[in-house]
């Protein structure tokens, strides 16, 4: 079995004194891509922000590419490759489109690439170059979701976690995303992703992990999410 | 004398006084306001950390003789190191409480309290004054001011041409701004915040420091040199809408030569009344300053 | 006797007695400062620890009290009893004039004008040299006199009670503030203003009298102080005048009854200890507040209840989730 390239062990955190994770374990396979679903509230934005250092873990442990990186800052995280793209972000509201990205590869050892990697960001969002003189705060909620995958491609990530890249999109520029997303995937960057939809997740990833109270509940192999079985979990129709 | 002279040699006086107060106060608001528009706090040390960056020039130019370029530098240095200081000790500890902007405004007039009381102790309550950069006066407008002043005209819009440049274009400057605007992507972007707060206020006390270093050759330098610079610099960066660069700018020269005329029609005494009176009445009738949004 | 009543009465009682113990000038003097500072900051403690408006003009309302009783006991020869009433009028008049643009402001905002509010005083102070004095301060204010009897006499045990009576009066106004129709919205408006504004409560109302109640204190104050210093300096609109106003009520803890009244005592007979260290004691006191807002954000007044969750914790072992 190959070493995974993300393993997170009996991870335990949360907010305050409550616990969102009571002991989660995942892993990312060398080339797989990794779909998260479960209902709201139930920790999958937690998990992602403990991932890449924006919360702490109270215990349990963090690996990615063979290092523990449990207890590093984001900034440490990201420079390793392993690039957050958050939830419904503002960006950087006062920043031009351009800016934004070239910070997106602000840890030196990334500058160099900077200029290529954003021509890449541009051939797969060709709208953001257009757009590239813009201030982010005037850009609509998909152009906002494209900036930030594309600041998560500038940092040159080894391993691309995408919290609901879709949320609150229409189903046209649903597909547009799905289809950039595949078209990530295919270059070679590996996804972990957080869904909603088990349509999306299916179509884009290789496995998905249905997440509900703070745990793993089910591992389902490749394309095996099901309809059914999806609305008796959300729904508990048994 | 007719009307059209007096009016002339008023103008000429109000304009030389305006533009040299305009030029103090756009150096010692635009180090308030980078530290507001990168933390969201107000540093009410800012006018103490000036006046130590004046002492500590003192000290070096003129007690120890190493000459002025010497104490200049040596001021910019201890400045910037206490803006780091008071960011480690008296910021950072509290940046994550809800209300932060107000444990700031307590722990900075502490931090001002404890420079102010420790520059007493060290440099004692005798006054004391720098050397001018420049030797001779200038004339402008027909008024003769020195050539210290004249310096402090000129270095202060190009100061701010600098930061404003740094800030735009500079892989820092932009660190900065991005985690003003949103730290948390910041971080995902791999910035260090802390890094980028410590730089920023390093520079805020900087600029500090230079004022000092300018204000403490025209002036007396006692320990409460900077209470009254402190909140002209305060009145500029709300009128100029907190945080942007040409909103302070613009509410500096505003200031300043809002001082200058009122000084010369109403005198010194009641100027001061006047300014913390209209301040008060802007503030009510537009209380997010005259430039500012919402 | 209820038990809530044994603390207050073991307090006052013991301040009570204590020129009985000592008739020591200088330790005298320094019981009457502390008294006054605990009223002046049990007042501010009413607008900022209660209601969550920082009003940096609450001292600028005692030096107001102090200066308009000067003026009027000596200047204008009013009867030296009417000091109190003077200061107190004084200072809720002031107190109504500053909140009127605080209604309308937040944050940072409410500081600044507040503040500036205080220069401005300060300003038509030292511009009204003829009337207030100026620079040099207004001097020889005349004592308080009551029936032919001068406070000064009996090395100012006079003085010592009516601070103490003010202190007490104090303690008694804001307890019954607390538990009032009155406080509670005050609290209401502190915790969640548009909830509170929703539920019906008149902010702007609601806010003018909580000023006005709060300036109270500081005019009662700052008129005794007058007169028993018989002076009153434009340093009193100074940053180092608030700052240890503000150490105290820190120290003692804000939104409570007693925190701002222990705090001022405590901190008055810290500060005498430190004396001998000149100004050094005032990088002491910057730092004492620095680590009290670090490591004690309740003040003295959550000692108790700190040292409570201490032993719970330490009962219940190491099962307690640790902060992030």
């Amino acid at each position: 079995m190959p070493e995974p390239i993300l393993n997170v062990d009996d991870l335990v955190t949360g907010y305050g004194r409550q616990p969102v994770l009571h002991g989660l374990s995942l892993s990312v396979l060398e080339g797989e891509a990794l779909g998260l679903i479960g209902p709201n509230g139930h920790g999958k934005t937690t998990l992602f922000r403990t991932v890449s250092g924006l919360n702490r873990a109270w215990s349990g442990q963090i690996r990615f590419m063979g290092e523990d990186i449990t207890g590093l800052s984001a900034a440490q995280i990201a420079e390793r490759g392993l690039v957050h793209v958050p939830q419904g972000n503002r960006l950087f509201p006062q920043m031009s489109v351009e800016d934004c990205l070239d910070l997106g590869a602000f840890s030196p050892a990334k500058r160099d690439n900077g200029a290529a990697t954003r021509d890449r960001v541009f051939a797969i969002f060709p709208r953001l170059a257009e757009r590239r003189k813009q201030r982010c705060r005037t850009l609509s909620g998909g152009e906002r979701q494209m900036v930030a995958i594309g600041c998560g491609l500038m940092g040159q990530p080894k391993l691309l976690i995408l919290d609901e890249p879709t949320l609150g999109l229409s189903p046209r520029l649903k597909g547009e995303l799905r289809d950039a997303i595949g078209a990530i995937i295919e270059t070679g960057v590996q996804v972990l992703i957080v869904e909603q939809d088990p349509e999306f997740l299916r179509r884009l990833t290789t496995r998905q992990v249905y997440i509900e109270e703070g745990r793993v509940r089910e591992d389902f192999d490749a394309g095996s999410l099901e309809h059914d079985k999806m609305m008796e979990m959300y729904f508990g129709l048994r | 004398m007719d009307f059209a002279d007096g009016a002339l040699s008023a103008f000429r006086a109000v304009f030389a006084s305006g533009l040299v107060l305009s030029s103090l106060y756009v150096m010692i608001a635009a180090g308030l306001a980078l530290v507001w528009s990168t933390l969201g706090i107000f540093n009410f040390a800012h006018g103490a950390i000036m006046v130590i960056g004046a002492y500590v020039a003192w000290t070096v130019s003129i007690d120890l003789g190493l000459g002025q370029v010497a104490g200049l530098v040596a001021a910019l240095a201890a400045s910037a190191l206490i803006g780091v200081a008071v960011n480690r000790l008296l910021v950072q500890p509290f940046l994550a409480q809800p209300n932060i902007i107000l444990i700031t405004v307590m722990t900075t007039l502490s931090g001002a309290f404890f420079l102010e009381n420790s520059a007493l102790l060290i440099w004692g309550p005798r006054i004391k004054q720098l050397e001018k950069i420049v030797d001779g006066n200038v004339f402008l407008a027909g008024t003769a001011i020195s050539g210290h002043e004249a310096v402090i005209i000129v270095v202060a819009p190009l100061m701010m041409l600098a930061l404003w440049a740094f800030l735009r274009f500079s892989w820092t400057g932009k660190a900065i701004r991005a985690v003003a605007q949103n730290r948390e992507f910041a971080e995902l972007s791999g910035i260090r915040p802390e890094r980028m707060y410590a730089i920023a206020f390093a520079i805020s006390a900087a600029l500090a420091g230079f004022a000092g270093v300018m204000l403490g050759a025209i002036r007396f330098i006692t320990p409460t040199l900077g209470a009254d610079p402190l909140i002209k610099a305060m009145i500029v960066v709300i009128l100029g809408g907190l945080g942007s660069i040409p909103g302070t700018i613009l509410g500096a020269y505003l200031v300043g030569f809002g001082e200058a005329v009122s000084t010369y029609f109403l005198g010194a005494y009641w100027t001061q009344a006047m300014m913390f009176f209209v301040f008060i009445l802007i503030l009510v009738i537009r209380p997010n300053g005259l430039m500012g949004r919402e | 006797m209820t038990r809530t009543l044994v603390f207050p009465a073991l307090f006052f009682g013991a301040l009570a007695l204590l020129p009985l113990m000592t008739d020591d000038s200088y330790v005298r003097h320094i019981a009457i400062i502390a008294l006054l500072y605990a009223v002046v900051v049990s007042g501010w403690n009413i607008t900022l620890g209660f209601g969550g408006v920082f009003n940096f003009a609450h001292l600028a309302l005692f030096a107001i009290a102090a200066y308009a009783t000067g003026i009027l006991t000596k200047t204008y020869d009013w009867p030296s009893w009417t000091g109190i009433p003077v200061g107190i009028g004084a200072s809720v008049i002031a107190a109504l004039v500053v909140c009127l643009p605080v209604l309308r402001l937040r944050g940072i905002y409410v500081i600044l004008v507040t503040f500036g509010f205080g220069q401005l005083c300060f300003q038509f102070v030292l511009n009204q040299r003829e009337l207030t004095g100026g620079n040099f301060g207004f001097v020889r204010i005349p004592p308080l006199k009551l029936f032919d009897y001068s406070f000064r006499s009996d090395g100012g045990i006079g003085y010592y009670y009516v601070a103490l009576l003010l202190l007490l009066i104090t303690v008694v106004l804001i307890h019954r503030f607390v538990h009032s129709p009155f406080g509670w919205r005050v609290m209401a408006l502190r915790e969640n203003e548009p909830y509170a504004v929703a539920r019906g409560i008149a902010l702007a109302r609601v806010r003018l009298s909580t000023f006005a109640f709060s300036a109270i204190f500081p005019g009662a104050a700052g008129a005794v102080y007058a007169q028993y210093v018989r002076s009153a300096s434009p340093d009193m609109f100074g940053f180092s005048f608030l700052t240890i106003a503000l150490s105290m009520l820190l120290l003692g803890g804000v939104g409570t009854i007693w925190g701002p009244i222990v705090g001022a005592l405590v901190f008055s007979v810290f500060s005498e200890l430190m004396t001998p260290l000149g100004p050094g004691r005032y990088l002491v006191t910057a730092v004492v507040i620095v680590a009290i807002l670090r490591f004690f954000p309740k003040g003295l007044s959550g000692i108790p209840e700190a040292w409570q969750t201490w032993r719970k914790r330490a009962h219940a072992g190491r099962d307690v989730a640790p902060q992030p």
